[in-house]
């Protein structure tokens, strides 16, 4: 599922793929797996990417259970 | 360096490892029954195909994990099964191939083998299984 909670809250802070990625030290493709939800992140990584965005990890990455399976 | 990319490279090497040791059965195959060199002949690969598993294990002991953590006891024994099989036809079919009709000492090898192999393994799962008990304990409350 894409996270588009994650590029908005990028996009907010005028920040390309490529700044995240150097802000959180990972390349520019990871980022955009990422959103793409094509790639699971680390908790590590998760949480660099949230203070590098100044959100909680609820803010980005929680998933809401619907039906037993998540959004 | 970026976890995924880090990931994908474990990924690869994996598969890798997979891929030599394919090459190496195969090569063990193909100097035998093609060339019809000598058992000492293919002792590079013998170690190659030893030494791997063996490796594994103690790697496994260091790390404190166990195969009974991934695999139900089902499974597992269907996978020592498996191997026991293959390595019993393997052997059965180079004797073959090698001096034709099963000779009643060829059966001490047979017997040999098997025993050899599930004591391994059996062995093998044992110290597994403790250092990953004496693992678990560590980080207990």
């Amino acid at each position: 599922m894409k996270n588009l909670r994650m590029k908005a809250a990028r996009a907010a802070k005028d920040m390309s793929q490529g700044d995240l990625a150097v802000q959180v030290d990972v390349t520019r493709q990871t980022i955009g797996m990422i959103e793409a939800g094509d790639y699971n992140p680390t908790l590590k990584l998760c949480l660099r990417i949230c203070r590098a965005l100044d959100k909680t990890l609820d803010e980005l990455f929680w998933e809401e259970e619907t039906d037993g399976r998540t959004d | 360096m970026d976890e995924r990319i880090k990931g994908e490279y474990r990924k690869i090497y994996a598969e890798l490892c997979s891929i030599m040791m394919i090459f190496c059965a195969g090569s063990l195959f193909v100097k035998f029954f093609f060339f019809g060199l000598d058992i000492s002949a293919c002792a590079t690969e013998f170690m190659i195909l030893i030494a791997a598993p063996v490796y594994m294990l103690v790697r496994q002991c260091m790390l404190g994990i166990s195969p009974s953590a991934v695999m139900t006891k089902k499974k597992r024994r269907r996978k020592v099964l498996l191997g026991l099989g293959s390595g019993l036809i393997a052997f059965m079919a180079v004797y073959y191939l090698k001096h034709g009709a099963l000779q009643t000492w060829a059966w001490q090898y047979i017997l040999s083998f098997g025993t050899a192999f599930l004591f391994v393994h059996y062995i093998g799962f044992a110290l597994s299984e403790f250092f990953s008990g004496r693992k678990s304990r560590e980080y207990e409350e």
